[in-house]
């Protein structure tokens, strides 16, 4: 077996980019030049870019319930492959029992989750490090005493542009025994990996308010910028996007339909084909149809255009997300199941993963060697 | 096997160690190598393969003779024994590899707690009992997907089999298999490697499989390995 010993370095290359995050982990100590291989930005980028096209997952939270009527959360990954799952152990504090765990977003294989409260978290689910954020760097109050914080919304994502991660918050100072319906300001802080303090973004506007709702699923990161569903300043309904290079926010705008007053109708944000997509369906029913809209231009709203509807299908409760090269989509069940929808076919798949009703969140993952504390490293594209 | 529907031009390849392989040209242009061979018209007598020994390259050649049969066997598209294999799935509990008892208990103790959401009573069904709206969507949640079927999985179950060798021979084909250019076998090769890397359960393994001698010393190895446990 000397032969294996001498073998070049381009072969171990190749051979370590099929290699599992948690074999690379392990075997980094080998010796040297696998230590040195292991750890470099440019391998990490290429074993990184090999997942992405190879070895693709969609991550699924959901809730399941303990025999005494508790909530747990559970973070599952489905094979993109051959529709597999596994239940991955993510070892944070902010977990297991956290009832409002929310995942803010997946990006080369960190999740960022949070309870929007106190507490962010960003982990890498392969390497299993993970990072709890520090402090908000934002004052608990102003001159007025009567204004109180609030995380209005999170975000996570690249800034291609500096080669960062970057977790972004808005912060409303509401006035304590007051209407809420309208945040007397807001301010907006960022963390970027690899540093050790939030920084304020001055200086800019933040251009409507976040309507905060877990159910639909909306927050999404798409074309380096982070969009939540908000209404502007003139009550109308829009998508608020943060720019994560720019540190900037605009109003995108919804199409005309359907009318925003309807309020049996729910709206979710997904990407499908490279564009932001959005999806709308009742809130209730047994039978639904899922309406498509999409943004054929990124940001004009003369280009949102009726793409396609799906169903009625029966004991579907809602849509998550897009796969499978986009011509499935991840829905979630009525009874608290998860399955996927193929449109070419229509049929429909059972995923067999079961949760609480109306607690799945899905996002798409990938495993990576990318560490948090590192930080700035070798970004994809 | 197949009878060869091409014109049946016959190579002769030599090894290392002067053995001469007779090979029908369709089955020895798997190689990207021999093809340009071939392509240049240099292929008269035979073709020296310098650092291919015959026991390698015999079974360079069965690899090759495999993929050339199996390509025409599904241009052929025979379906019956995919019509076959269809059938016994769709009868049969899919598996997955995730574990499914934890989610069951759950899932059961779920059924006697829906009180917690009184909107969702309505539709908090026990798994498998749906009310007849859901009936017709039952079939369809139960379909197996099953594409190609037999055939891939045979020729992936027949290439397990074929690196499932000890290390200086998967050595060997590595080597023939970059010299000759065979892209088909080189990617195998490479991950039956990464796999049986895969299994090793400790460092130690690793180095006495792969021959390879440790350069870090007793104190930098362990600061590698403390590195690993992040604790916040």
């Amino acid at each position: 077996m000397q032969g294996f010993g001498n073998l070049p370095r381009d072969w171990f290359l190749e051979i370590f980019l099929r290699l599992p995050v948690e074999s690379l982990t392990r075997f980094r100590c080998v010796c040297k030049s696998w230590y040195a291989l292991i750890n470099n930005p440019k391998f990490i980028s290429m074993h990184l870019s090999y997942n992405s096209s190879n070895n693709e997952f969609v991550l699924i939270k959901r809730c399941l319930l303990t025999c005494l009527g508790k909530k747990v959360n559970m973070f599952s990954v489905v094979s993109s492959k051959d529709f597999s799952f596994a239940n991955i152990a993510v070892d944070l504090p902010l977990y297991k029992k956290e009832p409002y765990l929310q995942l803010l977003g997946h990006c080369d294989g960190i999740i960022c989750l949070s309870n929007y409260r106190d507490a962010i978290v960003l982990c890498n689910p392969a390497t299993k490090e993970s990072m709890v954020l520090p402090k908000s760097c934002l004052p608990c109050f102003l001159s007025n005493p009567n204004l109180i914080p609030r995380t209005n919304a999170l975000g996570f994502g690249h800034d291609l542009k500096n080669q960062q991660y970057k977790v972004v918050r808005i912060v409303s100072y509401l006035e304590e025994f007051g209407d809420h319906s309208s945040p007397q300001l807001s301010r907006v802080e960022v963390y970027a990996m690899g540093t050790d303090s939030w920084r304020e973004v001055k200086n800019v506007k933040v251009s409507a308010n976040v309507q905060y709702s877990p159910i639909p699923c909306f927050d999404t990161h798409f074309n380096g910028a982070f969009h939540w569903h908000a209404m502007d300043y003139n009550n109308n309904e829009v998508i608020l996007s943060f720019d994560m290079g720019e540190e900037a926010f605009r109003n995108i705008s919804m199409p005309d339909f359907p009318s925003i007053y309807d309020h049996s109708l729910y709206r979710s944000l997904l990407v499908w084909n490279g564009c932001l997509a959005l999806i709308v369906y009742p809130a209730k029913g047994i039978e639904k149809s899922f309406q498509i809209c999409v943004m054929e231009n990124y940001g004009m709203k003369e280009s949102w255009t009726r793409k396609l509807t799906i169903g009625p299908l029966a004991g579907i409760e809602r849509p998550l997300m897009f796969w499978q090269n986009d011509e499935e989509i991840v829905m979630e069940g009525i009874d608290g199941q998860a399955v996927s929808y193929n449109f070419i076919t229509k049929q429909i798949k059972n995923l067999r993963i079961y949760g609480v009703p109306k607690s799945f969140q899905t996002l798409t993952y990938v495993n990576s060697l990318v560490s948090i504390r590192r930080g700035n490293q070798c970004l994809m594209k | 096997m197949s009878s060869s529907n091409n014109s049946g031009k016959v190579l002769k390849l030599k090894s290392k160690d002067n053995q001469i392989f007779e090979v029908e040209e369709s089955v020895a242009i798997q190689s990207e190598l021999i093809k340009n061979v071939v392509e240049a018209g240099c292929d008269i007598g035979v073709i020296p393969l310098l650092t291919v020994h015959s026991k390698t390259l015999r079974n360079v050649i069965e690899w090759c003779q495999k993929h050339v049969d199996y390509v025409e066997e599904n241009d052929s598209g025979s379906n019956e024994e995919e019509i076959k294999n269809w059938e016994s799935e769709i009868c049969e509990e899919g598996n997955n590899n995730g574990s499914d008892d934890e989610e069951t208990k759950n899932w059961e103790s779920e059924e006697n707690n829906n009180g917690s959401d009184e909107e969702e009573a309505k539709n908090w069904e026990s798994e498998g009992n749906n009310d007849g709206s859901n009936k017709e969507e039952v079939e369809n949640w139960e379909w197996e997907e099953n594409n190609d079927g037999s055939d891939e999985e045979e020729l992936e179950n027949w290439e397990s089999k074929f690196v499932d060798v000890d290390k200086d021979s998967l050595y060997a084909l590595l080597l023939a298999a970059d010299y000759l250019s065979i892209d088909s076998l080189l990617e195998r090769v490479i991950k039956q490697v990464a796999d049986v890397i895969k299994q090793c359960r400790s460092v130690e393994e690793v180095r006495q499989t792969f021959g390879i001698k440790s350069d870090f010393t007793p104190e930098e190895e362990e600061e590698i390995r403390e590195e690993i446990s992040w604790i916040d």
